[in-house]
């Protein structure tokens, strides 16, 4: 009977063990392929010869983010014919679910896979991590002698943006760089209270208007709102730039001195908290927004009668309209808008390492942002298949043809591509007039490299992602709970990254 | 203080502690159900509710709609259930069999080998390179079987249960001229019935749930089997709803299934397990204390 339970326990043990380890060979695998450093561009230059005459036939392969489509093959097979004849290649795409792409490209990368091309930026797979892992080659060398189109598309400042320590290792896809902050407004509701959109300078503007719904319709959500919270979404409105996204650190955008301040201790925060408390105490979010993730719900419904916009752009308004199920809404800028390395960032494609004809990559990518034929084979389909055309620049997608990844901002140039239907046409040029007059926050081309704190960084993320749900949506009280967070924030080392940012940030800027 | 009056008063203790965990087992299943059932209309009104306020199947119509994806997803989770089950079965019980005779001279350095895989193991980069790069059968069915093929679990359990059965049967059935495949299919095979269909209800479980093996290794659309579609939804929406806020792109989410579709797909891909579990009942309560108590 002992040595059963014995036995009983042992296994027990065993098996709680296997899983630690399990877990912990997840963990220590950034560490340990960090020595990597940065990639050298040595092969780029063996296979130089090979550009021009007669080249090669080449398999190219390469992973993005999105839902892998039905009818891959027959887009595949569309875009060969097309690269067969220009570049001598193949490609061969990889879509990879967004919430497992991170992950995956991990593993691609940590196991020494042959890939050619992935999509990078700085919310999935992130650019800055795989710099620093040696996961991409830098492309300095091959971009002027392999993609005069993308040289020319791309203005200066995408590439400093993208660049780390002086050199580049991807490619911006060239879509809305500038970040614009402001929140969408259901129209039809707006005009229902009498309240003047226009009168809208800043958020705190639309109370009124909040007032009136919470009091007349019970059945909708005056302000959406969030575990994530909103503050992020007023950044530049309150005239800052972060250095690490949510990591304590920003930099005035009118701060030519470059001061790293913790976003927590400003008064904008402490102000910005107390409209929030405010409005949750009044009943203009959801009850449970400290714990609501998933609010497409509540959008799909058409519910929340004020949202926050990622970015105002041309073409946003019809977009977040399909997003509240079809409820017209206006757009209310609160920014002007500015140019952030992590608005350029938000979208690129690095050629790995581990390609053999990193060359042939870069001039598939330039033909993508040359060949109109071919991007929209990539972004739409083929037409009579996959889409119908409404004008010569329009198309409306066919359902069940098995071919809509609605990613183009992810294929290099977007502004080549057709307008889905929706979407007003025109909307590209203005879209590359805003790029171009945007102002460029001063921190643009700066990158963090968070490896000297990364244990501070660590602990700072557990206590923010503690206190900025409860104190972001209005759960708590700010006056109680403001200086608890700051100070537990300052135990866990935020000192520490303020003074390691600026030291970076001085470094940067004596470079320059 | 007399045991008779104490008795009762643990059974009732012991009693309302299951019954408690069985409804807060019960209970989010019931939800589920009944949102798979709601109006996605009532949900966004009034929340999540344990009765429907409307009852109404638009969510199973709306899979129902184009049956290719979820069918196929069914089939995959179907034939790798079943073969995986099988085959894992039957490698499991030969190497726990061969474990547990005495005779066997090489058992105990053996039955390190398995248990030492329970404690440590290459990690997963080494297993995903040996998977794609040496063995390369990513992309295949072969991969959603083969990596559970043998759980170390399974087979030192097997092995308790197998170990129980008297040496002196299988002497006195190799004295009748019996060879060792006759005792093994049958004579040990049909005594340890309850232990098999233990084991195998674990094996069945864990190919049917499993999510992880697509995710890594499976890129064509059709090879993808049920679990992972469902995960995958979950997934790209919690992702999704997280990291648009701050970033300069634009997704549109409202492609992706509403929380009753979602919650159908749940149901469809819980039901068949749910109808399994019952026939293994009778055998797996006995499985479970085979071998508890040495005779």
């Amino acid at each position: 009977m002992q040595k059963k339970t014995l036995k009983t326990t042992t296994a027990a043990l065993a098996v709680g063990l296997l899983m630690t380890s399990v877990l912990a060979g997840c963990g220590s695998k950034n560490e340990n392929d960090n020595n990597g450093g940065n990639a050298s561009p040595s092969n780029a230059n063996g296979t130089a010869a090979a550009g021009e005459g007669k080249l090669d036939p080449v398999e190219l392969t390469w992973y993005f983010d999105g839902t892998p489509q039905a009818d891959i093959a027959s887009v595949e097979e569309a875009m060969n014919k097309i690269l067969k004849e220009k570049i001598n290649a193949t490609i061969h795409l990889k879509a990879i679910d967004w919430g497992n792409y991170d992950q995956k490209m991990q593993l691609v990368n940590a196991s020494g896979e042959r890939y050619d091309l992935a999509f990078t930026s700085s919310w999935a797979n992130n650019y800055y991590t795989n710099v620093n892992k040696g996961a991409f080659i830098a492309l300095d060398d091959l971009l002027p002698k392999y993609a005069p189109n993308i040289m020319k598309t791309i203005p200066d400042l995408g590439w400093n943006a993208v660049k780390v320590k002086g050199s580049i290792y991807a490619v911006p896809n060239y879509q809305i760089w500038a970040s614009t902050n402001g929140i969408a407004i259901q129209k039809d509701v707006a005009a229902k209270y009498g309240f003047d959109i226009a009168s809208v300078k800043k958020f705190t503007d639309i109370e009124p208007l909040l007032a009136s719904v919470k009091a007349n319709e019970p059945g909708l959500v005056p302000f959406e709102n969030d575990k994530g919270g909103r503050f992020g979404s007023f950044n530049v409105a309150y005239g800052f730039d972060s250095i690490a996204g949510s990591i304590p650190g920003i930099v005035g955008l009118q701060d030519t001195s470059l001061k790293v301040l913790n976003q927590f201790e400003t008064t904008a925060y402490k102000e910005y908290l107390a409209t929030m408390r405010d409005w949750f105490q009044k009943g203009y979010v959801r009850k449970d927004a400290a714990t609501l993730s998933d609010t497409s719900g509540d959008r799909k419904a058409g519910k929340p009668v004020v949202v926050t916009e990622g970015n105002v752009k041309p073409g946003g308004e019809v977009e977040m309209t399909g997003a509240l199920g079809g409820k017209q809404v206006v757009d209310v800028k609160l920014s002007e808008p500015y140019l952030l390395t992590s608005s350029i960032i938000s979208t690129m494609t690095g050629v790995s390492k581990t390609s053999k004809n990193p060359e042939r990559a870069v001039m598939f990518l330039d033909l993508l942002f040359s060949d109109k034929e071919l991007f929209n084979i990539l972004a739409h389909g083929i037409e009579g298949k996959h889409y119908t055309k409404v004008d010569e620049n329009t198309v409306d997608v066919i359902k069940e043809g098995g071919y809509d990844p609605n990613t183009d901002w992810e294929f290099g140039n977007q502004f080549n591509g057709f307008y889905r239907k929706g979407q007003e046409p025109g909307i590209w040029d203005e879209t590359i007039k805003i790029n171009e007059t945007a102002k460029a926050s001063p921190l643009l081309g700066f990158s963090f490299d968070p490896t000297p704190v990364k244990t501070e960084i660590a602990q700072l993320s557990t206590v923010t992602s503690q206190y900025v749900p409860l104190l972001d949506t209005g759960a708590v009280d700010p006056d109680k709970m403001l200086p608890e967070f700051v100070a537990k924030l300052k135990t866990a080392g935020v000192d520490r990254v303020i003074a390691e940012e600026q030291k970076q940030i001085d470094a940067w800027k004596a470079s320059k | 203080m007399n045991a008779a009056s104490k008795l009762p008063w643990g059974k009732w203790l012991t009693l309302a502690w299951f019954t408690v965990f069985s409804i807060f087992c019960i209970i989010p299943f019931l939800y589920i159900v009944s949102i798979s059932l709601s109006n996605e209309s009532d949900i966004a009104n009034y929340g999540y509710k344990l009765i429907p306020k409307h009852i109404t199947t638009h969510a199973y119509d709306f899979l129902l709609q184009s049956p290719k994806q979820l069918l196929s997803g069914y089939g995959v989770s179907i034939t790798v259930t079943v073969i995986g089950t099988v085959a894992s079965l039957l490698i499991t019980t030969k190497l726990a069999y061969a474990l547990s005779r005495k005779d066997f001279g090489g058992a105990n350095s053996l039955s390190f080998i398995v248990f030492f895989t329970m404690l440590f193991s290459g990690g997963l980069v080494p297993w995903y390179i040996l998977i794609k790069r040496y063995l390369q059968i990513d992309d295949s069915l072969l991969v959603l079987i083969l990596p559970y093929i043998i759980m170390p679990w399974h087979v030192l359990l097997m092995k308790g249960f197998l170990s129980d059965i008297p040496p002196a049967l299988i002497e006195s059935a190799k004295i009748d001229g019996a060879g060792e495949w006759r005792i093994f299919y049958q004579i040990i095979l049909p005594l340890a019935k309850p232990a098999l269909a233990t084991v195998a209800l674990f094996i069945a479980f864990i190919y049917w749930n499993d999510w992880w093996l697509a995710m890594l290794f499976i890129d064509n659309q059709n090879l993808i089997p049920l679990q992972y579609m469902l995960y995958r939804i979950m997934n790209n929406i919690q992702f999704l709803s997280t990291s648009m806020q701050s970033s300069n792109i634009s997704i549109d989410i409202t492609a992706m299934p509403n929380e009753t579709a979602r919650m159908a797909i749940a149901v469809m891909a819980a039901g068949p397990i749910l109808f399994v579990f019952p026939f293994f009942q009778k055998y797996f309560v006995k499985g479970l204390t085979v071998g508890a108590v040495k005779g």
